[in-house]
């Protein structure tokens, strides 16, 4: 059943099919999450709390795009959860200087460097790269979640991925 | 920005889910789907239609004597005006026929909102998803719709037996249409069951009478008088306002209701 029907069913009273959301998206939400904290165990909890949220506000939600939406109670939680923690989010501490973030990638496998490079781009960078790329998540909509404009999502796009495909075709050719 | 097919493979989406550190461990996600489950069991959700679906459920109601009588006011009104635009050599004669249609438009309105107070229970709980304040302000406005309908191929039609402006005319015509829905509120709620219905139209033969007596007087209809015209309707539509907001709130309280 698409979303759009879902949601209309759901709305109506057919509350088990809140149930079949969660099993669609849990998987993509639960790798926003660790791509936004950089801790798969913290992941769990914080992709559970997303579609707890999400259940709470079922009857008052006006359809758009579904995945979305979700994208967007999953990166307020995140965000929560490091202000609750008075943390700030990874890849902002530990971002190295500009010129030397080579030093922490030298050494890694290419595929953990990869992974080490995605957490390590800015979190505006890294969420907009993310949400492009792995979600599929239209430009407006990026800049709708993230209070921003759509020139702003695309320069932080571009930025992201020049920034990882330097990193990382500098690790390969090591 | 296009993401295209020739972007390197760690940027596509099948990449992520081959990774070992993006990979779920299914017991972990059982416990967060269980308690997911747990809470889609205890919520209790209430349905909110949109606004288009409440105005087809509140059409839905309106009774099939509301459309013939709306159907045959129209008929008659295109009939007469037709009539008087081709044979009538006094525009006045035309102006009385078009304040009186106006003056007798809003009836069929009324009377089916007066039906709304006399409500059965079962009909209350079919509109369940609004409160009585609610379902009169819609159908309110939905009425007030039809009538400006009513009122735009009115004024046309006048027109082409006038000489006035599109403007003035709009003006003759909403002074006896608001004055006729003056009198409408403010016997609506006067008298329930079978005798408001009787009660309802002498006001509106009233209504229509009176409407027609500016007709009678020909300097009524000068353009020196619109300034007039146009204090008289602003006072009306104040007057309508607080009928309006008075019978919201009657509604609210119940009084209407208990009447039955």
């Amino acid at each position: 059943m698409e979303d759009r029907k879902l949601i209309r069913e759901i709305q109506k009273g057919n509350k088990e099919l809140l149930n079949v959301i969660a099993e669609k998206y849990y998987d993509d939400i639960y790798r926003f999450c660790c791509f936004q904290t950089g801790n798969p165990v913290q992941a769990y909890d914080l992709a559970q709390e997303t579609f707890l949220k999400f259940i709470r506000m079922a009857d008052r939600y006006q359809y758009r795009n579904l995945k979305g939406y979700l994208l967007t109670i999953a990166r307020n939680c995140c965000i929560d959860y490091y202000r609750e923690n008075a943390r700030s989010i990874p890849g902002v501490d530990e971002f190295p200087e500009e010129g030397r973030e080579d030093e922490r990638l030298a050494g890694l496998e290419l595929r953990e460097c990869i992974q080490q490079a995605i957490q390590q781009l800015p979190p505006e960078q890294r969420e907009a790269v993310v949400l492009y790329y792995y979600y599929d998540i239209k430009l407006r909509e990026i800049a709708q979640m993230t209070q921003t404009g759509v020139s702003t999502v695309k320069s932080r796009i571009r930025q992201g991925k020049l920034k990882l495909k330097r990193w990382i075709e500098e690790e390969e050719f090591k | 920005m296009k993401r295209g097919r020739n972007i390197e493979p760690w940027l596509k989406k099948e990449w992520i889910a081959e990774q070992k550190i993006y990979r779920i461990d299914p017991d972990k996600k059982e416990k967060a789907m269980a308690e997911i489950r747990a809470e889609a069991k205890e919520q209790v959700l209430w349905y909110q239609p949109g606004l288009p679906e409440i105005m087809a459920g509140q059409l839905q109601y309106l009774s099939a004597g509301y459309w013939i009588l709306q159907g045959a006011l129209l008929a008659v009104m295109l009939a007469v005006m037709y009539w008087m635009n081709r044979n009538a050599e006094d525009a006045m004669a035309c102006m009385a026929a078009g304040s009186a249609f106006a003056a007798f438009a809003g009836v069929t309105g009324i009377q089916e909102l007066g039906r709304s107070m006399a409500y059965h229970m079962t009909e209350l709980e079919q509109t369940f998803y609004l409160n009585i304040k609610q379902m009169l302000a819609l159908r309110m406005i939905l009425f007030a719709g039809m009538d400006l309908l009513f009122l735009t191929v009115l004024a046309i039609l006048t027109r082409q037996g006038t000489d006035w402006g599109i403007g003035e005319l709009c003006i003759y015509l909403l002074v006896p249409f608001a004055a006729s829905h003056i009198v409408y509120f403010s016997v609506l709620t006067l008298v329930k069951n079978r005798r408001a219905r009787y009660i309802q139209t002498g006001a509106a033969i009233l209504s229509v009478v009176i409407s027609m007596m500016p007709a009678m007087v020909q300097e009524a209809y000068r353009t020196a008088s619109v300034p007039v015209w146009t204090g008289i309707l602003v006072c009306m539509l104040a007057v309508l306002g607080i009928q309006i907001r008075t019978l919201l709130q009657k509604a609210a309280k119940g009084e209407l209701l208990c009447w039955n």
